[in-house]
């Protein structure tokens, strides 16, 4: 390595005076480490130095609160219980619990038995039935989803406590275990009724085996029938044996639940607002009681038949036009519901479906053929400020299409840009132009499936025939697509008044390998 | 700079038909092969109206072989007249009116001096009748200034003639049948759209159970 002497020596100079000490650094500082004085030093290097972020510093400027231990009542209990908590001294000790105002219960109708029996008698339901339902609907608010998983008609509360007891002490041998029936283990047991006894009165006892015909009991509470050791079987046990009937629960699907309390609901009102000076006040809570069964079940199985739709129903629905009814649709014509909350909630579901896979699609297939038919005229919300002309003012068209909407034009027998640019003149124009490119995307589309359908049926055929035919076939059909574009450039009428991009050799559809066909047309 | 308030929401439109007539000159006063025609190229309103209240000038740019090839006319008639031998494009720059604050508008007009059609009788253009090429067209002003909202009110702009004649080639007539002309391509265009959407429809199912 040449240094500054060598070269002094080759440029034959005279050695300099100043000989430039460069970067004599500064040996052990005294005192401290050398890495903290690198640090903090005199020659500190320049490196960003991160300054520590510690805890921001503690207010102690305000002043502490007094807290005082208090006992409160909640208004919202029944009872007298009081209980302590801690609260801001200052704060008003007799003001409201806070969270009083948020016990909220709903304003149930209640009906008396005299109503009942006069009015809302129903087949399929008995007083008690609808009492409980009342129950429910009380406890649980009017919330439906958890009435209808609660609902259990007629009870089966005892039942289960009986079969609890019964097959945890296990003193059950009976008969029809022998002959291994198949019931699930709630409803075979056969028990000691007598043990059972306590407490539940809807335990009645039955003589016959309990596998196969449970009898309804009566709902109401049956007296407590002690154990009758009626028909005991061979008693291999040492208790006797009775048979608890396990009454199955009716199940009522949330449709009839709120069927049946709207209808009590509705009458209730027309009885009690028979006055005709509330005829709009009753009108008005009829109208928010108008529950239709049926229409509700055929509305949540359309719902339903929406939300399972497969991805190809949904791939279906997005390239066919919004109007046009699909082969699949198997969703029967749904009447219009009561309730408007299920039409919107359709109409944004299916158009939710629409809209994600109409973005997927992108750069994919052809999206503007999912397009409606000529769009309507943009509204000129956003008007720049400016002073342009109007023929100035068209719609771009993509430079590569150019040549065939120009084309597409000439057919049909409009100039390159209209005569006489009026606003009327230039918003059909526009129209005119996207409705062009939309049918030249919908053709070349038309065209590829055609030469792919040709393309799978020569290569069907080639199976039959000889690889040669399904090679020339093929050729053909590659050289179809190929003039196909070129060809579209002169859009010339056919003879059956084909609009625009002819393939070659359509005519032999048959797809025989024949001579190709290569027709030029020179307009 | 004054507060400039535009009329939001607001676009007024204002007819112009710019164009040339030409007409050919007899080989004797100074009729050589330079100067065939004599031709004029102007920017005029519909009916000749006056469009001095909102055009302060017209600048024609001629072809650069003649001399002082822009020609600013700063009042009307916005015409330049010239003889010469060639077509070519000129451009036409329109200065508004200063108070509209608008930036001058460009047109393009290629001059027009030979008969490529005949006459529509049939026979061959008459050697004496002029030339004409004129284009109509409409300029849009967005979000005007309002000074200048009020100068476009009051001067209103008289409808364009009502039927095609010699004299106006552009009328409600011929506006109206170029809707109908569109219409009937927009009829065709949607009509063919069905057709090949159809189309695609089949050939997709087709190829789908193959």
């Amino acid at each position: 390595m040449a240094t500054g002497n060598d070269v002094r020596e080759i440029f034959q100079l005279k050695a300099s005076d100043q000989v430039k000490r460069v970067h004599k650094t500064e040996r052990k500082p005294d005192g401290i480490s050398r890495e903290l004085y690198g640090l903090i030093g005199n020659n500190v290097s320049t490196v960003a130095f991160n300054n520590p972020t510690y805890k921001p510093k503690l207010n102690v400027s305000k002043k502490a609160v007094n807290w005082t231990w208090r006992p409160f009542v909640n208004p919202s209990r029944d009872d007298d219980l009081i209980l302590h908590h801690w609260e801001k001294t200052r704060t008003d000790p007799n003001e409201e619990y806070r969270f009083y105002k948020f016990n909220k219960s709903i304003n149930l109708i209640s009906f008396s038995p005299e109503e009942y029996t006069s009015h809302l008698k129903d087949p399929d339901w008995t007083m008690e039935e609808t009492s409980y339902l009342w129950d429910l609907c009380r406890r649980f608010d009017l919330r439906w989803v958890v009435i209808q998983d609660r609902y259990e008609w007629p009870p089966q509360e005892a039942d289960r406590l009986a079969l609890q007891y019964y097959n945890g002490n296990n003193l059950v041998i009976t008969e029809s275990d022998s002959n291994a029936t198949k019931k699930e283990g709630e409803d075979t047991p056969m028990k000691d009724a007598s043990a059972a006894a306590s407490g539940s009165g809807e335990i009645p006892v039955k003589a016959t085996l309990g596998a196969d015909t449970p009898t309804t009991t009566g709902a109401t509470t049956a007296a407590t029938t002690p154990a009758s050791e009626s028909k005991p079987t061979t008693a291999t046990a040492s208790t006797s044996k009775a048979v608890v009937n396990i009454t199955p629960a009716k199940t009522r699907s949330m449709e009839d639940l709120k069927h049946r309390y709207y209808a009590i609901n509705r009458i209730l009102t027309k009885i009690r607002m028979s006055d005709a000076s509330q005829a709009v006040e009753k009108a008005q809570l009829l109208s928010s009681m108008a529950y239709d069964k049926n229409r509700e079940i055929e509305r949540k199985k359309n719902l339903e038949i929406l939300n399972t739709r497969t991805p190809e129903q949904i791939e279906k629905r997005k390239k066919a036009p919004k109007g046009s009814v699909q082969a699949d649709d198997s969703a029967p014509p749904t009447p219009t519901t009561a309730t408007s909350g299920g039409n919107a909630l359709k109409g944004s579901s299916s158009s939710n479906h629409r809209r994600p896979s109409n973005a997927s699609d992108g750069p994919g297939g052809p999206s503007s053929a999912s397009a409606a038919l000529p769009p309507p005229v943009v509204k000129k919300e956003k008007l720049t400020p400016g002073a342009y002309l109007r023929s100035q003012k068209m719609t771009p068209v993509v430079s590569t299409k150019q040549q065939r909407v120009q084309s597409a034009l000439v057919t049909l027998g409009l100039p390159f840009k209209p005569a006489m640019p009026t606003a009327t003149v230039m918003a059909k124009w526009d129209q005119v132009q996207s409705n062009i490119v939309t049918l030249l995307d919908i053709k070349k589309q038309a065209d590829k499936l055609e030469s792919d359908l040709k393309v799978v049926k020569m290569r069907r055929g080639s199976l039959g025939s000889g690889s040669s035919g399904s090679s020339s076939a093929l050729a053909s059909a590659a050289a179809g697509g190929a003039g196909g574009s070129a060809g579209s450039a002169s859009l010339g009428t056919n003879v059956d008044g084909n609009f625009g991009v002819k393939r070659e050799g359509t005519g032999d559809e048959s797809g025989t390998p024949g001579p190709v066909k290569k027709k030029k047309r020179k307009e | 700079m004054t507060s400039i308030k535009r009329m939001k929401g607001l676009s007024l439109a204002r007819p112009i038909i710019y164009g040339n007539s030409a007409t050919p000159l007899n080989g004797k006063k100074g009729g050589d092969a330079d100067h065939t025609h004599r031709w004029t190229i102007s920017v005029r309103g519909v009916n000749n109206e006056d469009i001095s209240y909102f055009i302060r000038k017209v600048a024609f740019k001629l072809h650069d072989t003649y001399d002082n090839p822009n020609r600013v006319i700063e009042k009307p008639p916005f015409e330049v007249t010239e003889t010469g031998w060639g077509e070519f494009d000129i451009i036409i720059k329109i200065h508004f009116n200063p108070i509209s604050g608008e930036k001058p508008l460009t047109l393009y007009h290629h001059l027009k001096l030979h008969p490529y059609e005949d006459d529509g009788l049939g026979n061959p253009w008459p050697k004496q009748k002029p030339v004409t090429s004129y284009s109509y067209d409409e300029i849009v002003f967005n979000e005007p200034i309002d000074s200048f909202y009020t100068i476009l009110q009051e001067n209103t702009t008289s409808n364009v003639p009502l039927k095609k004649t010699p004299h106006h080639q552009f009328s409600l007539q011929a506006e109206q049948e170029e809707v109908e002309r569109l219409d009937k391509a927009l009829k065709t265009t949607a009509q063919e759209i069905v057709r090949y959407r159809e189309k695609c429809k089949k050939l997709e199912a087709e190829l789908a159970s193959k």
